[in-house]
């Protein structure tokens, strides 16, 4: 978004969040969501893309993603520095990127924030990922452990 | 053919009885099952009973449903997120976690112990996605042939694998089911190692292999082999319940000892010769690595 006073020439698309706010993005960014693109295909010329799924928030974080991908910086160290945010961001932050990501039909941000998810459990026992993420534990003792006894390799 | 293993595989599995008749006729000095057959069975066992389980856990959730409140409080990430996603978050884990996964909640289980998560890798299209969990039984040397029973759940085969990729006592199965590299050791005489390509010889490496009736045979232009009658042995020996000793022989020659490798395939040697199994991906019926 920073770049927006440079690129003049640049074709912007407008896109309006689910809280009204109006968002004006580069073409190459927004096109980074095939959902957008079929959006704009359906809709004529100028028209503001709605977006009723997506939170004002949320929706800067996503243009920022989209805007970071566009750039010719080394992607890598691009996506390494969106992963450490992710990583640090809350989880509502986090799951509702996920969201989006899915909504808007962005295919590397959304594995990108899954990625992250899966990161956060990797090498953690039941209790600590129910703790993590805030899950009630409904199995009976007796359903856990007959799987315990089928999955005993992974406990080793 | 493709039956005949198959009926072979569900015998080694229902019957102690049946594999000792086996055993005998070959000529194996046998004196009872491994542990790991047993816990094999168990987990078959168990998986017999999973139908019923299933049946208990709709019921259980249909009593739940009287707490409505406390209901959808159970689970906010999958209710939030929805399971496809869930499922895509699974697909990024490894075995290990995806299987610790399972125990989280009723709502993880059903999705962690889906198929498509636990089946190998079919095509190339998925192998981009980078799934850590399919990526496991790539490159596997050897897959017991017992996971490959029909009906099992995916899961069911996959825990197997890992039980039995641990398992240092080989089966005359496991000798039939492979071809096998041969070479000479450092310590050899010099007259062999001259003839063998591992070491100062020319053509592609010797193999070996061995078939149900004890004997081994080896290529038509394998420099080494004499052209004489070979047959092999399994050895086991028991002491306080635990086998003691585990060696393939071939005639009088010096005992095998077995091994395994970091990608389930086996290993055998003594002083001057060594084997490995070869993966047979590409055989019929062939198992390691699966598909």
């Amino acid at each position: 978004m920073a770049s927006s006073s440079t690129s003049e020439q640049k074709k912007k698309i407008r896109l309006k969040s689910a809280d009204n706010e109006l968002f004006d993005v580069d073409e190459d960014a927004a096109l980074q969501s095939e959902t957008i693109k079929n959006l704009l295909q359906e809709i004529s010329g100028d028209q503001i893309v709605p977006l009723p799924n997506v939170t004002s928030k949320i929706l800067a974080k996503v243009i920022e993603y989209c805007s970071n991908m566009c750039e010719l910086d080394p992607i890598i160290s691009v996506n390494k520095q969106w992963e450490s945010f992710f990583k640090n961001c809350d989880q509502d932050t986090l799951f509702d990127t996920i969201l989006a990501a899915n909504y808007l039909s962005i295919k590397s941000l959304l594995d990108l924030t899954c990625k992250c998810v899966a990161d956060m459990m990797k090498g953690k026992t039941p209790e600590e990922i129910r703790e993590k993420f805030h899950i009630v534990n409904d199995l009976t003792s007796e359903e856990e452990a007959k799987i315990r006894a089928e999955i005993s390799w992974a406990f080793e | 053919m493709a039956r005949s293993s198959m009926l072979r595989a569900v015998d080694s599995i229902n019957g102690e009885k049946k594999m000792k008749l086996n055993m005998k006729d070959n000529n194996t000095i046998f004196i009872r099952m491994t542990m790991t057959t047993t816990t094999t069975m168990t987990l078959e066992k168990q998986h017999q009973r999973r139908g019923l389980w299933r049946e208990e856990t709709e019921r259980g959730s249909k009593q739940e449903e009287e707490d409505e409140d406390e209901d959808d409080d159970d689970d906010l990430m999958v209710s939030k997120l929805g399971e496809d996603i869930v499922m895509k978050i699974m697909e990024k884990l490894d075995a290990r976690s995806l299987a610790r996964s399972l125990l989280v909640s009723r709502s993880w289980f059903s999705l962690a112990s889906s198929d498509s998560l636990w089946s190998p890798l079919k095509t190339a299209e998925n192998m981009t996605w980078g799934l850590e969990c399919k990526q496991l039984w790539i490159g596997k040397a050897h897959i017991p042939r017992w996971s490959k029973v029909p009906g099992l759940s995916k899961l069911a085969c996959f825990s197997r694998a890992v039980i039995d990729s641990k398992r240092t006592r080989i089966m005359r199965d496991d000798l039939w089911d492979h071809s096998w590299e041969f070479h000479f050791t450092e310590a050899a005489p010099d007259y062999w190692k001259n003839l063998d390509p591992y070491w100062g010889g020319v053509g592609p490496p010797m193999h070996r292999y061995f078939h149900p009736d004890g004997s081994q045979t080896a290529d038509p232009e394998d420099k080494v082999w004499g052209g004489h009658e070979c047959a092999y042995t399994i050895v086991t020996g028991y002491a306080d319940g635990k086998v003691r000793r585990n060696y393939v022989r071939i005639n009088r020659w010096p005992h095998l000892n077995v091994s395994r490798r970091d990608d389930w395939g086996w290993e055998m040697s003594n002083v001057i010769f060594a084997y490995s199994s070869v993966p047979d991906a590409d055989k019929e019926g062939g198992t390691g690595p699966l598909f």
